[in-house]
């Protein structure tokens, strides 16, 4: 047999000490050392580190590791839920939307309000008069604007549906 | 033969994973969750790391499981990961020092006992000063070498398996080994 120590394979050496030889290889080894103080030597020191490191035992898992753990899975389980509902990417998208979709609608109602300055007002109660903070002279708008405003509705609508 | 059906057990549940079984991660955590930790521990020396750590392992394996393929060992895998986790935190430097002292208890674990019996006190003691001699030494490794010593040691990997991990050849592996184990001998040396 080569000895390890001298043709620079002491890998064997540790699989001796590791007992990961086969037991004929096993057997030759020890034969060898017998006749290598070499080999004796390393394989002394390698038995020693390793009841060495035998010594160091370790601590108890926390007896609630699992449950930790799958607390985590499900968090992110439905974490991921919401974001394939509304991909991650635009997962503002539909807030956005409706806010603006409300807002148009908002001013759309406003300005329907104000649009016809012709048509004939009803009588307000004089009580009201006082608190009529509206001038409809400020409200001059003209029906493009309108036709415009309820265009972006529309779009919104349809941009909302391919979205959903 | 058994550890051979053993590791092609653990990619044959973690197939049964990726198919939506959940039983069988259940079984995968229940195997390795102790190793995991303890190599993590051995790593960082500190059990709260350590067990965050191994979390975030497990919660890796989770995620991965749709694209899951047995290309290699399951623990080959799961100690890819476990190892780049923990190589990142010392990298980091996020840890303290792992020494603890005798006198103080461990916020970890449970604390330590010593029984006030004359002859196991002293036995206690020489016992928990070599722990942590050896201790100091595997900390005092560099990282790659630390892993490839725990690895072969107390998860009793081979060298190819070893390699795979650490993405290195075996030549490599044994050279870390070699150098790490002479280290290690040198600086045990009086505890002999």
């Amino acid at each position: 047999m080569q000895c390890p120590v001298q043709s620079g394979n002491p890998d064997v050496l540790l699989d001796y000490i590791a007992r990961r030889l086969s037991v004929e290889s096993m057997d030759v080894f020890t034969r060898h050392m017998e006749q290598c103080p070499d080999c004796a030597r390393f394989a002394q020191a390698q038995q020693e580190i390793w009841f060495a490191l035998d010594c160091w035992e370790t601590q108890p898992v926390s007896p609630d590791f699992d449950a930790k753990l799958y607390a985590r899975i499900d968090a992110e389980t439905r974490r991921n839920f919401w974001s394939r509902i509304f991909g991650d990417a635009f997962a503002w998208r539909p807030a956005a939307m409706a806010s603006a979709f409300a807002a148009t609608a908002l001013a759309v109602v406003l300005l329907v309000r104000g649009m016809n300055p012709m048509a004939p007002v009803a009588p307000v109660p004089q009580q009201m008069q006082q608190h009529d903070v509206v001038n409809k002279a400020e409200v001059g708008l003209e029906p493009e604007q309108v036709e415009r405003a309820l265009e972006d509705i529309e779009m919104l609508r349809q941009l909302n549906t391919q979205t959903l | 033969m058994t550890a051979v059906v053993a590791l092609e057990r653990d990619a044959e549940l973690m197939l049964r994973v990726r198919e939506g079984c959940s039983t069988s991660f259940a079984l995968l955590l229940e195997r390795h969750r102790s190793p995991v930790i303890h190599f993590l521990y051995r790593m960082v020396q500190n059990q709260a790391i350590a067990e965050e750590l191994a979390q975030e392992v497990f919660l890796r394996v989770y995620r991965s499981r749709e694209s899951y393929e047995p290309t290699a060992k399951f623990t080959t895998w799961l100690f890819r990961i476990a190892t780049h986790l923990a190589l990142n935190f010392i990298r980091d430097g996020r840890h303290e020092k792992g020494s603890q002292s005798l006198d103080e208890d461990t916020k970890d674990g449970p604390p330590r006992q010593l029984p006030d019996r004359g002859p196991n006190v002293d036995q206690n003691l020489v016992r928990q000063a070599r722990l942590n001699e050896v201790r100091s030494a595997i900390e005092a490794l560099p990282a790659k070498q630390k892993s490839a010593v725990l690895m072969h040691k107390y998860q009793e990997m081979e060298y190819s398996q070893i390699a795979s991990v650490l993405s290195c050849s075996e030549s490599a592996v044994k050279s870390l080994l070699f150098r790490a184990y002479e280290t290690l001998r040198s600086r045990l040396a009086h505890m002999a």
